[in-house]
């Protein structure tokens, strides 16, 4: 694409400056060479590479040849190409698979490879976390996969609907393999997650504003809140039917107290944001190249934004859509109706600002562009179908049927597939060096377009015609066999669609074109450095004065002189540590210059860790488990092992005194402080999960607790909630010591706070075992063991904290000056009391005062 | 530039480390100018899923729910909750629709349109301006508008079911 020069969407790219310790800074930042270095490795390239990677690999192995097979099985009536059983581990694997290992790691993959590029940061906030969480997710597909190895291969349903996923009907360890493998991966996700947030929030380019920021970060930084608040009611669920599949506990068993709709409350809590979870990052992809491709900037940026916060609330007002066939009352019908309509409100207003860009602009249609014209084409479709859906006496029709089949592939190949592809061909040159193949894209393009509407518009009919979903074969009378023949062949254009795609990916990778910096004359900060980029992305951080900073700036590092004299004093200095920057949430200016962590084996190990404890319960090793507790526990303080900060409290007050900026060698006080918020969050979001299902399982019992159980006894308990309480308070003078530099004081306090948690968890244990019901013998108490579990384990993680932060306190770690981590501790500490404290009024005082 | 950010907060404890102990103040929590910021973008859909929520527990524990102390909730007492809650969180919708109006207008940007676009930014160069406000209380008044859509939509046909 020719640039020429001047301001504007045809502006050429303006220059990045190179200083001398350009070199330098790229060893700095590389990852060591080697297996060993492969293994350690935390940088966002390869992070986000392999994420990628892996889940295009898990979709080839696993998503793609079951939809092949299953539509060759579908393809003629009658026909016995597999079995019935067959059908059903195909249907399961290809939703899974896709949902759960392929789209979303895609997407982190795209958020961890892409962000620290185009917000102008050197990396992410936090690196190791990257790493744990590519590891987790790819040892949790591979324990998913493994199921296949055994011949027990999950066959429930991508949702496993209880009684069906129960111990009663799927007493093999298929439905385990199903609940384990993806529960690792889940926690990647939720790690991946937590990175992004902090990513998008806290380390951008001075004076890229939230306003300013690109539309991609937008989309990601709600996609990852979502995944947060998704995700975490889908791993308590989890363990739920896991406790009935493995402890005989009682959840699910409608006989003993328990409700199968809970298992769907929960599963679609997830279930449902997941599809936006999908879709926003791909409508990140499309606001971003829809303004390159039609060299005009994005009409209705703050209404797109808007849309996508709109999105990221209301999709979590949407999940008993998927229920309206279990009988739920006809005014809670009536709320999900309504809310399933409105969304269609942001989802159009999205549309209508695409499309208003493109009517605006002069469009060139390269495959990037080709691929985000049928992603609205095809989403469009998927769209309207979905709002038909949304209205009760249509869906009382169409449910489980083709119809839905039809609706959700439109959505999720138009509205998440066709912009992945747009964003390889978009931003393959900027990490390879290449350019993809024009050529190859557009026969790519057109035979998936072609074969995505051959394949899934007949669904729709047949559908309509009665055709139910998850039948393996049908019979020839019902008039099903041309529309199912006329899919099977759509299925057989998109397959060579997608080799035609690898096809390109290889010999461009070998033999593409030299891309040079910003082939596509793009308007975001990538595009200025070299491709591919430096480890360290940036030596002289660049200084945003707009939306569109290459199309509207001569020179990236110009702007305010201060701002340039701090970005040049940050090329030069420091040398010997990975430096990157805080900046204001909403201004974008600079609030701290921190030490990005560097490689460690140590994310890995914590990821075998958690691998092992699923592993061991799919095994019955109970052992195990403690095991795999206990290398995560370990991994975890090694990777958070203090280190010497590499530099005086000196050196720091020079560079703060010359620049104006303060300086954390030792580690980030901005960035731990919003990691330990989110760990609360993610905490409380589970405990909120816990307590959803208590007091469902409450409304759906007469008597509670059950006859012939006493409400439990209010008086150790009650002594235990004080000593928790008293511990807080312990905590939070220990924290007033250390500031007022009474070293003393601040290791007696926390000593203190420690001996008062420990008491308190111990007594409340000791009253709980000596209750006269079980776990198992009705969902009271499943739930009540499992809530006091959580506050258990809640404490415990409370004290392994508090004992770190005593053993490095008695050493004279901590300063007046350097005490964050213990702000951090004590932050958590508060709010495990809130947790304990709440619990014990449900699981206590509730019965007693109903 | 100084050590305190210049969006940090007005009770001078901001963003030092030198001779004023660790730099926890430069947690944007106590960012009173960022969080404001949050409030009048976030403001609409908080209230409308809270109305959500609010509207759909109550209607759950009244037709569904069987245990102790769950009479108080049966009929019409969900109709009367939704249709109380519904007209309470519209207003909320309206106010903060309101409030992210006024302060998109008091930055300026809803006047002279054709200059600044729609949102407050400066198309003519592409340059921006350094207040960061007024696309966000735009976003703000957008949400606020469609969440208060949401309520009334989701609320108002209540009395016409039952459970």
């Amino acid at each position: 694409m020719t640039v020429a020069g001047g301001t504007g969407p045809d502006a050429g790219t303006p220059t990045v400056r190179e200083p001398e310790t350009n070199e330098a800074l790229d060893r700095l930042w590389a990852d060591p060479p080697g297996l060993w270095g492969r293994l350690t490795a935390v940088q966002n390239d390869a992070i986000g590479t392999r994420l990628m990677l892996t889940g295009f690999f898990f979709v080839l192995l696993g998503g793609s040849v079951d939809s092949l097979v299953m539509r060759l099985q579908l393809a003629v009536p009658e026909n016995t190409l597999v079995s019935a059983e067959l059908y059903n581990e195909l249907f399961t694997n290809h939703g899974s698979v896709t949902m759960f290992l392929v789209i979303l790691p895609i997407f982190e993959g795209f958020a961890i490879l892409l962000l620290p590029l185009l917000l102008g940061t050197r990396e992410m906030p936090f690196p190791r976390l990257g790493a744990f969480s590519y590891w987790t997710f790819l040892g949790g597909g591979l324990v998913y996969y493994s199921a296949t190895l055994f011949q027990l291969v999950p066959n429930a349903g991508w949702f496993a609907y209880v009684p069906l996923s129960g111990p009663e009907f799927s007493p093999d360890l298929a439905i385990d393999f199903w609940v384990l493998g993806l529960g690792v991966a889940e926690v990647g996700a939720i790690a991946a997650g937590l990175e992004i947030i902090i990513g998008v929030l806290k380390m951008r380019a001075p004076g890229m504003t939230l306003t300013r920021m690109p539309l991609f970060a937008w989309a990601m930084l709600i996609t990852a809140f979502m995944i947060l608040f998704a995700f975490t009611p889908l791993i308590i669920g989890s363990l739920l039917l896991e406790l009935d599949r493995g402890f005989g506990t009682q959840f699910f068993n409608p006989g003993q107290g328990g409700s199968s709709l809970l298992w769907q409350h929960l599963f679609w809590i997830f279930g449902h944001p997941e599809v936006y979870i999908q879709f926003l990052p791909a409508a990140g992809i499309v606001s971003m190249i829809v303004p390159v491709f039609t060299r005009h900037r994005t009409v209705g940026y703050t209404w797109l934004v808007a849309a996508m916060v709109a999105i990221g609330f209301l999709s979590f007002a949407l999940w008993a859509h998927h229920m309206f066939a279990t009988g739920l009352p006809p005014i809670v019908l009536s709320f999900f109706a309504a809310a399933s309509m409105v969304i269609a409100i942001p989802a159009g207003v999205q549309v209508f600002a695409w499309v208003a860009t493109i009517w605006h602009g002069r469009p060139r249609w390269d495959t990037p562009f080709l691929f985000v014209v049928g992603f609205l084409l095809v989403f469009v479709v998927g769209g309207i179908t979905g709002v038909m859906v949304a209205a009760v006496p249509f869906d009382l029709q169409a449910h489980d049927s083709y119809f839905v089949v039809g609706h959700l592939h439109y959505v999720l190949i138009g509205g998440v597939a066709f912009p992945i592809f747009a964003g390889v061909y978009y931003w393959f040159p900027k990490f390879t060096g290449k350019l993809l193949d024009e050529r190859l894209g557009k026969l790519n393009f057109w035979l998936l377009f072609v074969g995505v509407n051959v394949a899934f518009f007949p669904m729709h009919i047949v559908g309509l015609m009665g055709m139910p979903r998850r039948i393996y074969t049908y019979d020839d009378s019902l008039g099903w066999g041309m529309y199912n023949l006329i899919s099977t062949i759509g299925v057989l254009i998109i397959v060579p669609g997608i080799g035609v795609f690898i096809w390109n990916v290889v010999r461009s990778y070998r033999k593409g074109e030299p891309a040079g910096p910003n082939p596509w004359g793009a308007d975001t900060l990538e595009w200025a450095v070299p491709s591919p980029p430096a480890e360290h992305g940036w030596s002289v951080l660049p200084i945003v004065r707009s939306r569109h900073p290459l199309w509207d700036q001569d020179v990236l590092d110009r702007g305010d002189e201060r701002l340039e004299h701090f970005v040049h004093g940050l090329s030069t200095w420091p040398l010997r540590w990975r430096a990157a920057v805080i900046v204001g949430t909403a201004d974008g200016q600079p609030q701290e210059v921190f030490r990005v962590a560097g490689p460690a084996i140590w994310p890995m190990c914590a990821a075998a860790g958690v691998v092992l404890i699923f592993v061991s319960e799919l095994a019955k090793l109970r052992w195990g488990i403690a095991v795999g507790a206990l290398i995560v526990v370990a991994a975890a303080i090694r990777w958070n092992w203090p280190e010497e900060p590499p530099m005086t409290v000196e050196e720091e007050d020079e560079f703060e005194r010359e620049h104006g900026v303060p300086v954390n060698g030792a580690g980030s006080v901005v960035v731990a402080s919003w990691g330990m918020g989110l760990a609360i969050l993610f905490v409380s979001i589970a405990f909120g999960a816990l307590l959803l299902s208590y007091f469902y399982l409450r409304l759906e019992n007469p008597v509670w607790p059950p006859a012939g159980i006493a409400e439990p006894a209010l008086t150790w308990a009650s002594v235990a909630a004080g000593l928790v309480v008293a511990s807080g308070v312990a905590a939070q003078v220990s924290l007033r010591r250390v500031r007022d530099a009474d070293q003393r004081g601040f290791v007696t306090g926390l000593a203190s706070a420690i001996g008062l948690l420990g008491a308190g968890a111990a007594l409340q244990l000791w009253d709980v075992a000596a209750l006269d019901f079980g776990g198992t013998d009705h969902a009271y108490g499943s739930i009540f063991y499992t809530l006091t579990g959580f506050l258990a384990v809640v404490a415990t993680g409370t004290l392994i904290m508090g004992a770190m932060a005593l053993y490095w306190a008695v050493k004279g770690h901590y300063t007046v000056r350097r005490h964050a981590t213990v702000a951090n501790i004590v932050r958590f500490w508060v709010a495990a009391i809130l947790i304990w404290v709440t619990g014990f009024g449900v699981l206590h005082l509730g019965p007693h005062l109903t | 530039m100084t050590g305190t950010p210049p969006d940090g907060p007005a009770d001078g404890s901001g963003a030092t480390t030198s001779g004023s102990g660790t730099p926890v103040p430069v947690d944007v929590s106590r960012d009173r100018r960022a969080r404001i910021r949050w409030a009048v973008l976030l403001a609409g859909p908080v209230i409308g899923i809270s109305h959500f929520m609010v509207v759909y527990l109550v209607a759950e524990a009244g037709c569904t729910g069987s245990g102790p102390g769950l009479r108080l909730f049966g009929p019409p007492v969900p109709d009367i909750v939704t249709l109380a809650s519904t007209a309470v969180a519209a207003l909320a919708c309206v106010v903060s629709a309101t409030w992210a109006h006024r302060r998109w207008q008091s930055s300026g940007a809803g006047e002279g349109q054709g200059a600044r676009g729609d949102d407050g930014e400066r198309p003519a160069d592409g340059i921006g301006t350094p207040d960061a406000d007024a696309p966000i209380a735009f976003a703000g008044f957008l949400l606020a508008s469609v969440f208060l859509v949401m309520v009334l939509f989701v609320g108002v046909p209540a009395p016409l079911l039952t459970c």
